[in-house]
């Protein structure tokens, strides 16, 4: 069965894909990208990136996007959660490099990920299994033309 | 609850001369009877390392020139004319070799203090050797060349986005984290301290309330000379509590001065242990009810550093943990000391309430504070609150 991918999700797939991201803990930095090598931290295995910036790829003021971003931590402060600060990069923009913060959230299943990420307007989260190799997990239903938390 | 006490013993290498007040031996007898005391351990209330701070942290306060200054005065051949300008070289922040690594290594115990208690490693962390809050943006004061609070604050700001309250109990006015957040909103500081009219940095008035976007949000309580407990942690209540319901933060950042207490040199206050112990208590709960319980502490001045110090900020560590300290300090700790004290060492943790004659002015330095409170009551709260000027 072919997948219809719109091409705007299309788009989206490349930016994902040509994006680095850095998880900052306390004892270094770790630059990941989409299925390329295997992070062996144990702190971060396994744990999800998420974003509350720009929701629906809807650009967002920095005020506004801020504010997203405060109000993720607070949700995500929770027991057993922690929250390793993350800078998503790319340079596939026209108007030249992006960067976007988020976190790396370990403590937490990954459904219950998926579903914050989708209340957020996300269209995915990345995730670091076991394997410490970073995918894609769908959070916006029917992106890519995937269900919500499938992997991509 | 995790908490996470930061030390190293290189944090001793921030040392001016050895005749300078700002002795990095008070370090080592606060660790020294906080292990002592069992109050740090392999559990939940862990020792944990510092980092030393990039330029690129730095940088996000303080100005490239001053950075690059500092660096020259650390050279081994430095005179004290090359800092001049940039406040190096003083009678109270001389040069010395190695000041920059020293510096940075101080803010770095703060920046792994900060990303502990944000990434919910911790709830609480204590950077014992941090807490410098005279150094501006392009200038070094008060003993203080990088200012670890403000580069905390602002890597929390700009990590996870969080509303940040500063509170400052320091003797002497939080100036350099003041004047640095000034005209912003995201970052409230509170700052209770002898006057200024008495005593360095000669600042920290009701009137200075921020500017710009900013306004409403810099608290100052200027307490007169002599101020005891009572008087003071009467005023840090009513205000730390009304602010931060107004404010709501997610995370404070407490900066733990102990040079309130009376035996301290360099105040002219009458405070005793009880005031750090209560202060903590008070900021614990104003953490507990906004912030998740979150608090990022550092030292800071105290000068008393045999009799005062080891003791307040044992205190301090044992308040941010919630464990019970036992109130007699073991003998096998004052007999390792005692030796190099030039002063008898006290038996207790504590001070006893009634070892104090209390002040010949109390009653009317107490009503002074309370008018002072009263006044930046009605000039702050209505504009944290957001009423505008008009009430």
């Amino acid at each position: 069965m072919t997948t219809f991918v719109s091409s705007a999700d299309a788009e989206l797939l490349t930016a994902y894909r040509a994006t680095t991201w850095t998880i900052k803990t306390p004892s270094a930095a770790r630059r990941i990208r989409l299925g390329s090598g295997a992070l062996s931290d144990p702190l971060l295995l396994p744990s999800g990136i998420i974003t509350a910036y720009n929701p629906s790829s809807v650009a967002l003021r920095p005020a506004e996007n801020e504010a997203l971003h405060r109000r993720l931590f607070n949700e995500l402060s929770r027991p057993g959660v922690t929250m390793y600060p993350t800078l998503a990069s790319g340079a596939t923009d026209p108007g030249g490099e992006w960067d976007e913060p988020g976190f790396a959230v370990t403590g937490l299943d990954r459904a219950g990920l998926v579903q914050v990420a989708s209340d957020y307007g996300q269209n995915a989260i990345v995730w670091l299994g076991g394997s410490g190799t970073a995918r894609l997990i769908v959070t916006r239903q029917g992106f890519c033309g995937r269900a919500q938390g499938e992997f991509l | 609850m995790k908490t996470a006490l930061v030390w190293d013993p290189s944090f001793g290498h921030y040392r001016f001369r050895a005749d300078h007040p700002f002795n990095p031996k008070r370090l080592e007898l606060t660790i020294s009877l906080i292990e002592t005391l069992g109050l740090v351990g392999d559990g939940d209330n862990r020792l944990v390392a510092p980092r030393i701070a990039t330029d690129e942290e730095i940088l996000r306060v303080h100005d490239p020139e001053f950075v690059r200054a500092v660096k020259r005065v650390s050279r081994d051949d430095a005179s004290e004319q090359d800092g001049c300008e940039w406040g190096l070289g003083s009678l109270d922040t001389p040069i010395f070799p190695g000041m920059h690594d020293a510096a940075a290594a101080v803010v770095g115990g703060t920046l792994k203090a900060a990303e502990m208690v944000m990434a919910g490693e911790v709830t609480r962390a204590f950077a014992i050797a941090g807490g410098l809050h005279h150094a501006h943006r392009n200038r070094a004061a008060g003993f203080c060349v990088y200012n670890d609070l403000a580069i905390a604050i602002d890597w929390v700001r700009s990590n996870y986005g969080a509303r940040v309250m500063y509170i400052d109990y320091d003797a002497h006015h939080g100036d350099g984290v003041q004047e640095i957040f000034y005209d912003n909103p995201e970052v409230l500081t509170f700052s209770i301290h002898e006057s200024g009219r008495y005593l360095f940095p000669s600042t920290g008035f009701v009137d200075e309330l921020g500017e710009g976007d900013g306004y409403g949000y810099s608290l100052n309580l200027p307490m007169d000379p002599q101020t005891e407990d009572d008087s003071w942690l009467y005023c840090y209540r009513e205000i730390l509590e009304e602010a931060a319901d107004a404010f709501r933060p997610d995370v404070i950042v407490l900066q733990n001065g102990c040079d309130a207490h009376l035996l301290d040199p360099l105040s002219h206050l009458r405070g005793s242990t009880r005031l750090v112990e209560e202060t903590v208590r008070i900021t614990n709960s104003v953490a507990d009810k906004h912030c998740g319980g979150r608090i990022i502490a550092t030292g800071g001045g105290g000068y008393a550093i045999w009799r005062v110090v080891p003791r307040a900020w044992t205190l301090v560590w044992a308040g941010l943990t919630e464990q019970g300290a036992a109130n007699a300090i073991p003998y096998s700790w004052l007999e390792r000391w005692q030796g190099e004290s030039p002063y008898l060492l006290p038996p207790l943790l504590r001070d006893e309430q009634d070892s104090v004659r209390a002040a010949p002015r109390k009653r009317d330095v107490e009503a002074v504070n309370r008018q002072t409170m009263e006044d930046l009551r009605r000039r702050a709260m209505p504009l944290l609150r957001g009423w505008g000027m008009e009430f």
